[in-house]
């Protein structure tokens, strides 16, 4: 045995320095240990100091991501967001008839959209899946996988495709199913290979159509404590927790996200959200009136803190993202089927 | 200046075919054998012996000296590389990161307080060793799971915002090399 070759045990002569500590030892081990911690462990890293925040925030490998990927008979797109900076969703779709080959449209950059001549739809976007989950090192924190119309041909060609590539078990925190029955969330749920610890549903009943006013759809309302118990109960779940959302509602809650002193709440909706109402606990700022009374069309929110997108291109999809401050006592969300029918 | 060793020489056995040992001077002169295979992994050690033209004939009467790494962490780092000289290249490991298990052998090995852990990682990372790097941070990794912040702290020596400041407020008041 060459442990037992060793003949001499040396004695410690370390010189007197200053003691090595997690910040004081070279930037490229830090980050190196951060790829080894899991993602709860970050965010306790995170809290320990100043200096370890600010690195963690920089390190490239730690900005964790969200990826939700949207199918249908005629495309494939999908999204990767990255959760500090939810305005920064770079996206591709995959389109079925681009002429002889795919069209690729790129969200973030629509001038450099091109047709792959020859090259099918479902082939491409695989390839370029497999490359993202043979490059991915930190887990996801949320991986959401949304159907549109989709037939049973198109739906087994991708589940067979995905079964293909997926080698190890899905790294992601959380996992949503969109727009799929209970069968087709089954097969998915064996090809991601994935220890189901919990199934959540989505609880917050919506209320009916008013009535009397005609315009307003959908809408939802929550009150902090309802909010925090039934849609932040992630935060007492075990390490290494995976959930499975179904979501069956227009307006559906996706999730919150803690971004330090902001909460920020995101909903998907089939049709665009036109009315948010918040109110506070106490009003600090021009801010929060602004931001608690908003009636505006597109990208034209009162607050710098409120944005709406349309999700994937597509056009009965709406993606709305709203940042609150800690001291929010209230939400309310309306939206409406069509955008005439909006009396301001 | 003569760097004769004040302590015995550690052997290393040398179990495979390959004959070519290569002399190592810690910093506090102790001085340890080591292979050709189990050099290799460090990048810059084999850098340094393919720069001065060491061959098999020279290379014991030419000792290698390491002024950055002391003799106990060289003691762990030649009984790392002679453990895994022969292993074979991962090259997809690193895809892998979390799903890596660390051998039972290299658990025993890095089970050394934190302060020594952190001195190995400074130790590897100048000697450029990737796969013992790996090591001692999935080791320092581990030691995070299930801790609350203050544990953390306390586990990896972090200093407090407080504490930050005072000492950047210190070094910043202390004379500088003209003063």
């Amino acid at each position: 045995m060459i442990l037992n070759a060793v003949e001499n045990t040396i004695e410690a002569d370390i010189p007197v320095r200053a003691p090595l500590t997690l910040t004081t030892i070279p930037n490229d081990a830090i980050e190196k240990i951060l790829k080894f911690c899991d993602y709860k462990s970050i965010m306790c890293l995170r809290k320990t100091s100043r200096s370890l925040r600010n690195f963690i925030t920089q390190t490239k490998d730690s900005s964790f991501e969200a990826i939700q990927i949207l199918v249908s008979n005629e495309r494939i797109g999908w999204g990767f967001i990255k959760t500090a900076y939810r305005q920064d969703i770079i996206s591709t779709n995959y389109h079925r008839n681009g002429g002889n080959g795919c069209w690729l449209f790129y969200g973030k950059n629509p001038r450099k959209s091109n047709v792959i001549l020859g090259a099918d739809w479902m082939d491409l976007f695989f390839q370029d899946f497999e490359f993202f989950l043979r490059h991915q090192r930190a887990p996801l924190e949320v991986f959401r996988l949304a159907f549109g119309e989709t037939n049973d041909a198109t739906f087994e060609r991708f589940e067979k495709m995905l079964k293909s590539i997926i080698k190890t078990p899905l790294k992601t925190l959380r996992l949503f199913f969109d727009g799929v029955g209970a069968t087709r969330i089954a097969a998915l749920i064996h090809v991601f290979n994935i220890p189901l610890v919990q199934v959540i549903e989505n609880k917050h009943k919506l209320r009916e159509p008013d009535r009397d006013t005609m315009k307003i759809r959908r809408a939802a309302s929550f009150e902090k404590t309802t909010v925090f118990r039934e849609i932040c109960s992630f935060e007492d779940l075990p390490e290494g927790f995976r959930s499975l959302s179904l979501i069956r509602h227009r307006l559906d809650v996706l999730r919150w996200y803690d971004l330090q002193r902001f909460w920020a709440l995101t909903i998907d909706s089939k049709y665009p959200v036109k009315k948010c109402e918040l109110s506070f606990t106490s009003i600090e700022s021009e801010e929060h009136i602004l931001a608690s009374l908003g009636l505006c069309a597109f990208d034209n929110w009162p607050s710098g803190r409120i944005w709406i997108y349309r999700a994937l291109g597509r056009r009965d999809n709406y993606y709305v993202i709203i940042m609150l401050e800690p001291n929010f006592a209230s939400l309310r969300l309306e939206c409406y089927e069509n955008d005439n029918d909006i009396d301001l | 200046m003569s760097v004769e060793p004040e302590v015995p020489i550690v052997q290393v056995e040398e179990v495979r075919e390959n004959p070519v040992l290569y002399k190592i001077i810690s910093s506090d002169n102790h001085v340890f054998t080591i292979s050709e295979h189990a050099v290799k992994l460090s990048k810059t050690l084999w850098d340094l012996i393919t720069n001065l033209g060491l061959t098999a004939e020279n290379a014991l009467d030419n000792p290698i000296p390491v002024e950055n790494v002391n003799g106990k962490n060289m003691e762990t780092i030649v009984q790392f590389c002679e453990r895994h000289k022969y292993d074979e290249e991962e090259p997809e490991y690193t895809n892998y990161i979390r799903e890596f298990v660390l051998p039972e052998w290299d658990r025993q090995l890095l089970s050394i307080d934190n302060e020594e852990l952190f001195q190995l990682i400074l130790a590897t990372n100048y000697l450029d060793i990737q796969k013992l790097m790996d090591y001692c941070c999935r080791v320092i990794g581990d030691m995070a799971k299930d801790k609350t912040p203050e544990e953390l702290r306390i586990i990896y020596g972090i200093p407090t915002d407080a504490e930050d400041d005072a000492l950047e407020r210190s070094a910043s008041d202390s004379p500088g090399p003209s003063g």
